[in-house]
């Protein structure tokens, strides 16, 4: 018999506190669907997904029904297409993002990730073809998203592909410019992208995955700040290793709904559980946000000296709780601290507490990096790639992965407000600190050799 | 022979006492307890296997004679086997936690329950909980229930949400296997 306690406060978890999960990630392999003629490549790809995915959206609301917790997106990751598509041009290429944007409205998800390629050691030909395809391919879809590796601890930092990827960038959004450069919110740029990321813009299905398999993204901050201004209530002379302890547990609470519901869907659609990712995704809704929780804590705002302890922190009592809980843990697995998609967040922007800079410092204690963040359209692609090169310096020195979520937004200044709607929010546009003269650094190009901590044999 | 003793009184120390040993003193040996007491009241059960050679009405007689004296009320029933009970037709059954918030009113029980019966959904255990921490002012009931596989879940929530929110009550239907998972290690 279940204790009134257990029943309760899982109620209150689910009622009150946003207790959900948030993403279960389809990953789909395409390369069983290698074609040397495009449309057959395409009808492949199509096929492959649908009659992967059609179901994917009805069993997770059955099941989420089943145990009274919302899954809220449902998403399907691919293979990287600079490796499906590889033998084709970029127009081709631009033919297979509309086919994986069909395939998701068939299907009835709002995200396909793995409109991407791995270019930290070098660029191949197809790679080129997939990234310059990319501006167009994002403008003419509207659910598929793009993530490209540009580094890696093991094989360090490709310069050349930062460069690129910031012209790319300043493209997509000029190309997306009626909608405040929106293209951008679907492009990642990673150092030490995991192989099984259930969250967007960075899913995509790696090599080594298993043909089909289910990747969950759990539960958000709501649950956690909840549990923390609980205890604070009840004693408020708690110090901060107990406040770390119930993270800790809550983190453990939230990864178990995660697995159990994540491994009922794999079950019911007949395909592999991969992992649960721990990260802490929050929303642009009051009461599910990351920057509360500083709140709760004694912060004045996300931003203030003391975050980048805090943040440590909370980074470090989730993963703990949530690999007792979960053996298949995965993902990037730390907390989000997007400006765009986290009210608070954006708030403490808007306040001027939050800068760029305080942004990169802190995630140097998380896994996500510079996330959501809209920046003046006019920013040259010099300083976006050296934003760029920063925070991948920051992942692979420290062998975790980060990633840069950034928007140029066009025709746009420092405070300027930008707002994509949904998920994604709204935020004022960051200010950038002028480089006192122009950026010759990242011009050099090549790569910054792979790290002594890669020398691990 | 099987049979369900019964114990109802006011709670004391010493009933689980007094029952057990005059069981023992009859030879019946005690296979299953269940007791609980609700404010001041007791209430238990004791599913016991008589001796052979005892007959249930002497049993019966000695605790007449002993547990009236002590302002105890029982009830004795012979136990038969599952064959053709409600438990043996529905084997295929999945546990539920149902939790209904609101504030309370004379019926609210009755109305949910009758949606559960009219589903053939079995009330295994109830509980009553005064004050919840995020609704001081509403009360809660816990219906822990036996589902049958073969019932469209969907359209016994949504009858059950109908019938809640006509009482003014919110309700939440929950597989039991998500406070398992959440809760226990």
């Amino acid at each position: 018999m279940l204790s009134e306690q257990e029943i309760i406060s899982t109620f209150e978890m689910v009622r009150n506190e946003n207790l959900d999960i948030r993403t279960l990630t389809l990953g789909i392999n395409l390369f069983d669907c290698l074609d040397s003629d495009i449309e057959a490549l395409c009808d492949k790809i199509y096929n492959k997904i649908v009659s992967k995915g059609k179901n994917l959206v009805q069993v997770c609301d059955e099941i989420g029904d089943k145990y009274g917790i919302k899954v809220v997106n449902k998403r399907v990751a691919v293979s990287p297409i600079s490796l499906i598509g590889g033998v084709f041009s970029e127009s081709d290429m631009i033919k297979i993002a509309k086919t994986l944007d069909n395939a998701a409205k068939s299907i009835g998800i709002d995200f396909i990730g793995g409109y991407s390629a791995l270019v930290e050691k070098g660029i191949t030909k197809s790679d080129r073809t997939l990234i310059s395809s990319v501006p167009e391919a994002l403008s003419v879809t509207e659910r598929v998203c793009c993530s490209v590796n540009v580094a890696s601890t093991k094989a360090g930092i490709n310069f050349d592909a930062i460069n690129l990827m910031a012209k790319t960038i300043k493209e997509a959004a000029w190309l997306s410019k009626e909608k405040d450069g929106i293209s951008c919110a679907k492009i990642c740029v990673f150092a030490n992208i995991p192989p099984d990321v259930p969250f967007m813009a960075g899913a995509y299905l790696g090599i080594g995955e298993a043909d089909c398999v289910i990747n969950v993204g759990v539960s958000g901050p709501g649950v956690i700040k909840n549990a923390l201004q609980r205890a604070l209530k009840n004693n408020p002379k708690i110090d901060l290793g107990r406040l770390s302890e119930i993270i800790k547990r809550t983190a453990f609470k939230i990864t178990r709904v995660g697995e159990l519901i994540g491994r009922e869907v794999a079950e019911v659609l007949n395909v592999k559980f991969g992992i649960v990712d721990l990260s802490l995704a929050p929303t642009p809704n009051v009461g599910d946000s990351v920057g509360e929780i500083f709140e709760v804590l004694g912060l004045g705002s996300i931003g203030d000296p003391g975050s980048t302890a805090l943040l440590a922190m909370l980074n470090d009592a989730v993963k703990k709780g949530g690999a007792f809980a979960s053996s298949y843990v995965g993902g990037l697995s730390g907390a989000f601290i997007p400006v765009c998609e986290d009210l608070n967040i954006a708030q403490a922007v808007e306040k001027r507490r939050l800068s760029l800079e305080k942004l990169e410092a802190m995630t140097s204690v998380c896994s996500v990096g510079l996330d959501m963040i809209p920046i003046p359209g006019d920013t040259p692609w010099e300083t976006i790639a050296a934003i760029i090169a920063d925070e991948m310096a920051i992942g692979v020195i420290n062998n975790k992965s980060t990633a840069v979520r950034i928007i140029p937004v066009p025709n746009k200044k420092p405070g300027d407000k930008v707002k994509f709607g949904g998920l994604l929010g709204e935020a004022p546009v960051l200010e950038i600190r002028k480089n006192l003269s122009p950026n010759e650094f990242v011009k050099y190009g090549g790569i910054i050799p792979a790290p002594v901590q890669s020398l691990t044999n | 022979m099987k049979i369900a003793l019964t114990v109802l009184g006011t709670d004391r120390p010493g009933i689980v006492c007094l029952v057990s040993s005059l069981l023992a003193e009859n030879n019946c040996n005690i296979e299953a307890i269940s007791q609980t007491v609700l404010y001041n009241e007791f209430a238990g059960i004791f599913l016991v296997t008589l001796p052979k050679e005892l007959n249930p009405d002497h049993l019966k007689k000695v605790l007449d004679d002993v547990l009236k004296k002590e302002n105890l009320v029982f009830y004795l029933k012979e136990i038969k086997d599952l064959k053709g009970s409600f438990k043996e037709k529905t084997q295929d059954i999945e546990p539920f936690v149902i939790i209904s918030v609101g504030k309370d009113r004379v019926g609210l029980i009755a109305s949910l329950s009758c949606v559960m019966k009219d589903f053939g959904i079995n009330i295994t255990n109830l509980r009553f909980v005064s004050s919840l921490p995020s609704y001081p002012d509403k009360t809660a009931t816990i219906y822990e229930v036996e589902i049958p596989k073969d019932i469209d879940l969907n359209l016994f929530v949504s009858e059950l949400q109908k019938k809640a929110s006509s009482v003014g009550l919110e309700v939440s239907v929950q597989h039991k296997k998500v406070f398992e998972d959440i809760c226990r290690i």
